[in-house]
């Protein structure tokens, strides 16, 4: 069944407030498991709360929340791959550690710093 | 990431810090620099875009390793190219260009995606890294929001990427994509409604 607001018993507005409070940090991701399920339990009842999280604005919030943070060592990695492909000399010296993977390691991290340390700025075109 | 990633970022104290901050604040004096073959420029420049260009590209791909060298690759031909760039658009325009066309690329050779919203639900987007409490909830809605975009055909997520995601403005996301501003607004009007849709759905609005 739909709740309007307007039509809402004293506890359901109660609890369109909260969610309603709720809705910004929903949002932007900052809310724990149990208060998402409170705000999704209730937008599946509530008119005014589903248009509000479905409005283009919220819509490209709640995309922009869902977290794409580079890899650590991402900028290591790609002065790794310049360094490794821009056929400076010494760069071939430089090993990789593992093979065809050599520049996809920055999840792991190991000793990529040391190396664009020793590489940084040796590509050349 | 969005706007917010292409902020230059400088580390140490003192004078060192504030050469930092002069060598970096210049873009252009870099590019040109880098466009003389001073691999230092590109490295500064690296530093400050390689995040912006993985948040786009990660959207786009199908896993985060392949982001990871979608983004190398963009270094790569950027450094090999920058000689041709002329400057008539921001640098972040002309590496997502490079970046988005990497990865539309290799969508192409990979063939076509799944489209239904079903089938791409419960699959862990490619860079969300999610928590352990996400994991736990893939019905959540922001993830069903970020299922039913990789469930879009590149051509339509891509301008929905750039413009709502990213926050560029029409023209430059256009640009990006090689295409007439009324042909990226096409796109982004169906991808948006796609993607309302799917949610709408999962809301239970038979939307």
């Amino acid at each position: 069944m739909r709740l309007r607001a307007s039509g809402l018993s004293r506890r359901a507005r109660r609890e369109h407030g909260r969610v309603q409070a709720m809705l910004p940090g929903y949002l932007d991701g900052e809310l724990g498991s149990g208060e998402r399920a409170q705000v999704m339990s209730h937008a599946r009842t509530c008119d005014r709360c589903r248009g509000v999280l479905l409005a283009p604005p919220s819509v490209a919030r709640m995309l922009r929340s869902v977290a794409t943070d580079p890899p650590p060592g991402l900028v290591d990695a790609v002065l790794l791959r310049l360094a490794q492909e821009g056929a400076m000399p010494g760069a071939a010296r430089i090993p990789s550690g593992d093979g065809e993977r050599g520049v996809q390691r920055t999840r792991n991290g190991t000793g990529l710093g040391v190396a664009t340390a020793l590489i940084a700025c040796s590509y050349v075109k | 990431m969005g706007l917010a990633s292409r902020s230059l970022c400088a580390s140490g104290t003192g004078h060192h810090l504030d050469a930092a901050r002069e060598r970096v604040s210049d873009e252009r004096a870099l590019v040109e620099r880098a466009r003389q073959g001073q691999c230092e420029a590109f490295d500064s420049l690296v530093r400050v875009h390689a995040a912006g260009v993985y948040a786009v590209v990660s959207r786009l791909c199908a896993s985060a390793d392949e982001a990871e060298e979608v983004t190398q690759e963009t270094f790569l031909r950027a450094w090999r190219g920058i000689a041709q760039f002329k400057g008539d658009c921001q640098l972040f325009t002309w590496l997502y260009r490079i970046g988005v066309n990497e990865a539309l690329r290799r969508n192409q050779r990979r063939g076509p995606e799944v489209s239904s919203l079903d089938d791409h639900r419960g699959r862990t987007p490619a860079d969300s890294r999610p928590t352990p409490d996400l994991d736990a909830e893939q019905h959540d809605l922001r993830l069903a929001l970020d299922t039913a975009v990789r469930a879009l055909h590149p051509d339509y997520r891509a301008p929905l990427i750039l413009r709502d995601i990213e926050g560029l403005g029409t023209l430059e996301a256009a640009q990006i994509l090689d295409l007439s501003e009324a042909a990226f607004k096409s796109r982004l009007h169906r991808a948006r409604s796609a993607v309302r849709d799917a949610v709408g759905a999962y809301l239970g609005d038979g939307a």
